[in-house]
């Protein structure tokens, strides 16, 4: 499987949701939910590492990345330098902001191809039809507060597995 | 980007992107809103109460503007007065107010409704009071200042003139206060 993991910050740097395919670490997540969604899923973890290290460490390793790329930019005042994704020998990390600050984070394989459409698709079909336009929704979520969306997560499920390179 | 870009890619979102509903009942609707409003407050506080509809509006809908458009943040305050006129109030009213009296600083600028689907077919009450104090469109101003804040701009959101109270021109004046800072996690600065 070359789709590890899947992660959304929100624009107050929280993890709000987690989703792990293939475990990433062989640290045991700090804190396992209750895992009231089985039903969904019989593989990885959801939003059991939204409070992890792990989590903490990846979004400031994107934080500090998405700093000195828009630092080593010469036309810094017109065009954007925007970080995409980086890899390391054993994973590559797919990277992409919306204007409202919202972070989409993917890990897979160091061999996949950019995945920007598809942290793209997943913020205009999934994130905005099942999360922005649900009332239930907060706007901002509150620090411990995760997407726990059945739709929004059976979505994501579905969409990521769909794609040719998770079979791989 | 251009804004001749920009009107293609606006010209394409309402053409084929964006839901859309009968303009009439989109105007009544409204309308009924504001009139139950002016029965149970005082003209100042109608105008409060549509401003704060229009902000919560804004916080949803400036994320619908993003996933559709496909833009990033804008580099400058110039550039988003431009994207406010040509693709926020194109998909979502299918107008394009016109930016205009700029101040000296660059941050404050006027967009000029010639036409707001908001108020076909209105009247103002007959009383004095509402020609002078009520903004029927206030939400308008409500929905900017959301959707701005959202994207770390902190600015005020105002009418000068409405046709409606016998104007000539109905112009909503947008005040830059500050560029909000992106949070940055605990521990760095």
């Amino acid at each position: 499987m070359a789709v590890y993991s899947f992660w959304i910050f929100d624009r107050h740097c929280n993890c709000i949701y987690s989703r792990e395919w293939v475990a990433i670490t062989q640290d045991k997540p700090d804190h396992q939910q209750e895992q009231t969604q089985k039903n969904i899923t019989n593989t990885g973890t959801i939003n059991a590492r939204n409070q992890d290290h792990v989590a903490k460490l990846l979004f400031g390793a994107i934080f500090s990345l998405k700093q000195i790329s828009s630092k080593l930019n010469p036309q810094e005042e017109t065009t954007a330098n925007n970080l995409k994704s980086f890899s390391t020998l054993k994973y590559r990390c797919h990277f992409f902001e919306t204007g409202t600050g919202l972070k989409f984070c993917l890990l897979t394989d160091p061999k996949t191809e950019n995945m920007q459409f598809v942290l793209k698709e997943i913020y205009a079909k999934l994130y905005y039809e099942k999360i922005v336009k649900n009332v239930l929704s907060p706007v901002d979520f509150k620090e411990n507060e995760y997407i726990d969306n059945e739709v929004f997560i059976t979505g994501v499920d579905n969409y990521i597995s769909s794609l040719a390179v998770f079979n791989n | 980007m251009s804004s001749k870009s920009y009107k293609s890619l606006s010209d394409d979102i309402w053409k084929n992107r964006v839901d859309k509903i009968n303009s009439e009942v989109f105007t009544l609707t409204y309308g009924s809103i504001v009139a139950q409003l002016c029965r149970d407050f005082t003209y100042a506080e109608v105008n409060t109460q549509l401003e704060k509809m229009g902000y919560n509006i804004g916080l949803r809908l400036v994320e619908e503007f993003f996933a559709k458009t496909g833009l990033g943040r804008c580099t400058s305050f110039k550039d988003t007065s431009e994207v406010i006129s040509k693709i926020g109030f194109k998909m979502f009213l299918n107008i394009t107010p016109t930016v205009t009296n700029w101040s000296g600083d660059g941050k404050q600028f006027s967009l000029i409704l010639d036409d707001n689907p908001l108020t076909d077919f209105v009247e103002l009450p007959e009383d004095n009071n509402a020609a002078n104090e009520l903004w029927y469109s206030n939400v308008l101003c409500g929905v900017l200042r959301g959707c701005l804040e959202m994207v770390q701009l902190d600015c005020d959101v105002y009418f000068v003139s409405d046709v409606l109270r016998g104007d000539p021109i109905t112009e909503m004046r947008l005040k830059l206060n500050k560029f909000l800072k992106d949070e940055v996690p605990a521990g760095e600065e």
